[in-house]
């Protein structure tokens, strides 16, 4: 027996028109930046109701997969992420970012055999978010952050140039999709 | 002139695991290696911590199985801190991981490896995926999806949130479960267990039997057991002993905190993760025509060393799995056949546990005093069995951990599984794309950690195979992955 109660069991990542995904490993220094700005968004911002900001942890691949089968989906997926883009570390589409860095990457303008070096875990890669965009009709946005370095060992400590980063990043993604809900695309379902 | 293989896998955690696949001069196998993740420095990380700490830091270790570091820190903690928590505050850690684990094996079976079946291993890889089921049978797309809603919202209901768990604290659960909400979880397990019902119907029927071949002969090695039971061997997954089972299905019984008496750990120069072995059964060895000490964890093995299932439905699947298949069951993808059995039982142990009068008492936890102490947590996890054991001083502060979790215990048999499909699959140097994603299913069975590098929304494993000649030159280069 199925019940009628649909909508209600739909989870935040599924049920909201924004969905933020703060992407990242706590236990790898840097790499626990998006962590830390779904922190201060969850702490400091006014989240409307047609939006939420997810701590996604290490965690996002089950989101997404959830998120592309579901009936109801989101209108806008902001994944945000700890990158290594530096021009001494990759052969990157943007060399030459400094540590502590706060952009946005343009999900066409990442080349698909970019993956193994466009995140330091198992964040989505860039396949994977072209794919939710295009299979799923999902607009996604990247905004990422420049790393220092990230520990070979376990660590907690943010460096302070990515540590400062933090407040910036959630201003940012308040100010740019947390303010107006997201329309529908024409013809979306 | 012999080449070697390298599988890589693309994207990792931190570092990266790959297999590597060396051939004779004759273009057969000669050697595999296959290296998957490790826990660089958690150890360090938590030496001079609070002890109780632990339970809410270990969800951060791994994305996939936070529940069970969760909840088998929990249990350390209960035994560094010598107490007993009390019978409402278990059972709602036991809910807590039943529904975790139903949510984890309806992912893993659906969307990981259950392409390989639904859609075929020999599917082009854009359609053997998850949307390739879907794109085939919408209906079955539409099921999985909401038992996947149902799971997430039950564990949110139970335990306040269902991602970065909390809620297990040093004797017991910090939180109780209302009348109101027992009302709100009845229904929606009922609708998981009818899903569940549907899924190892659908799999027996629909997907298995046009796999039998495959079941023979992928990956098929010959290893010992892993898993808990109960005094009279009923499996169960979050407490009990561990029983140790040979290849002959002798096995030995142990508690927790004797578990270095028969397991200790080998090192390979060419692996920073070490492999697990039994001690006493001799040697360790991975040599396919003589192993010695391997066993191997995770749903199949813990479906070989029970004596039965604790619930109807699952004892009725598990009595026909090994009238089929006999006991010890040692083919390789039988573990996504046993991962179903799992499936049922908890769906079913989820309804036994909310119509238990326990599970709305008000006494969750007791109080604990930091002191010295030592303490072995153990629960099965999705992956395996998961063990955690801490040290403290008098302060109450960490002075030791060790932690050994599913897929290291499975190591050596990830090894030597995809040792014998490669030696299967690969003759006189020829191989394909279908020869990769076989290899691929042999990982894939044991639901590794490595898993976790899918990052591909298909669930595909992405793998890429460089040939490579003895002087390092790249002869040719074949990927799942565009």
């Amino acid at each position: 027996m199925t019940h009628a109660w649909a909508e209600e069991i739909l989870p935040d990542h599924c049920a909201k028109d924004v969905v933020v995904l703060c992407c990242g490993h706590v236990l790898f220094g840097d790499d626990g930046f998006g962590p830390a700005v779904a922190e201060k968004l969850n702490a400091d911002s006014d989240i409307p109701d047609w939006a939420t900001v997810i701590d996604a942890g290490t965690a996002v691949r089950e989101l997404l997969f959830d998120m592309i089968l579901s009936e109801r989906r989101p209108r806008l997926v902001v994944v945000v992420d700890a990158v290594d883009l530096r021009a001494d570390a990759v052969d990157t589409v943007d060399p030459g970012r400094k540590p502590g860095e706060v952009f946005e990457i343009p999900l066409d303008e990442i080349p698909r055999v970019q993956i193994s070096e466009f995140s330091l875990h198992q964040a989505p890669t860039s396949n994977l978010l072209q794919e939710l965009q295009e299979v799923g009709g999902i607009r996604v946005a990247v905004i990422a952050c420049q790393v220092e370095s990230i520990p070979r060992e376990m660590s907690s400590d943010i460096s302070p140039a990515v540590r400062s980063a933090i407040d910036r990043a959630a201003r940012l993604i308040a100010d740019t999709y947390l303010r107006e809900p997201v329309l529908a695309e024409p013809n979306s379902t | 002139m012999g080449k070697t293989i390298t599988i890589a896998p693309v994207t990792r955690i931190e570092g990266h695991a790959k297999v590597t696949i060396e051939l004779d001069d004759n273009g057969n196998v000669d050697k595999t290696f296959v290296n998957v993740v490790e826990l660089r420095g958690f150890e360090k990380f938590c030496i001079g911590r609070p002890v109780e700490e632990l339970p809410r830091i270990v969800t951060s270790i791994c994305g996939v199985c936070p529940w069970h570091h969760h909840l088998a820190s929990a249990k350390a903690n209960d035994a560094v801190f010598g107490v007993t928590p009390p019978p409402t505050g278990v059972k709602l850690r036991d809910l807590c991981q039943s529904i975790a684990f139903c949510s984890d094996k309806i992912l893993h079976f659906f969307f990981l490896a259950g392409p390989d079946f639904v859609m075929g291993p020999d599917a082009d890889y854009s359609v053997r995926n998850v949307l390739g089921i879907v794109g085939a049978n919408s209906e079955l797309g539409r099921k999985v999806v909401r038992a996947r809603h149902l799971g997430t919202q039950m564990l949110g209901i139970a335990s306040g949130k269902s991602i970065h768990p909390v809620t297990a604290v040093p004797g017991g659960f910090s939180k109780p479960l209302t009348e109101a909400e027992r009302q709100k979880l009845l229904p929606m397990a009922e609708e998981v267990l009818e899903f569940v019902k549907f899924a190892i119907a659908f799999a027996k029927t629909d997907i298995f039997p046009n796999y039998l071949d495959e079941i023979a002969s992928i990956g098929v090695i010959e290893t010992g057991f892993l898993g808990t039971v109960t005094d009279d061997g009923t499996l169960n997954l979050y407490d009990g002993k561990l029983r140790l089972m040979k290849p002959d299905g002798t096995y030995d019984e142990f508690a927790y905190d004797q578990y270095k008496d028969y397991i200790e750990e080998h090192i390979e120069p060419w692996s920073y993760l070490k492999f697990p072995f039994a001690k006493k059964w001799g040697a360790f060895s991975m040599d396919p025509d003589a192993p010695s000490g391997i066993y191997r964890t995770n749903a199949l093995a813990r479906i070989n060393v029970a004596d039965k299932m604790a619930t109807p439905l699952a004892q009725a699947e598990f009595e026909e799995f090994r009238e089929k298949f006999g006991r010890p069951a040692q083919q390789t993808l039988l573990y996504n056949y046993a991962r179903l059995i799992e499936l049922v039982y908890n769906a079913e142990h989820v309804l036994e546990l909310l119509n238990d009068p326990d599970i709305t008492g008000k006494e969750t936890r007791i109080a604990v005093t930091p002191r010295a102490g030592h303490g072995v947590g153990c629960v099965e996890a999705p992956r395996g069995t998961l063990i955690h054991e801490y040290q403290t001083d008098d302060a109450g502060l960490v002075t030791n951990v060790n932690l050994i979790v599913g897929t290291t215990h499975n190591n050596a048999p990830i090894n030597m599984s995809v040792n014998q499909a490669a030696k299967t699959l690969i003759k006189d140097g020829k191989y394909d794309q279908g020869t990769l994603n076989r290899v691929e299913m042999a990982i894939r069975a044991y639901d590794p950690c490595l898993s976790c590098a899918t990052h591909k929304l298909d669930g595909t494993l992405p793998v890429r195979i460089d040939l490579v000649n003895k002087d390092g030159d790249l002869i040719e280069s074949i990927t799942n992955t565009p």
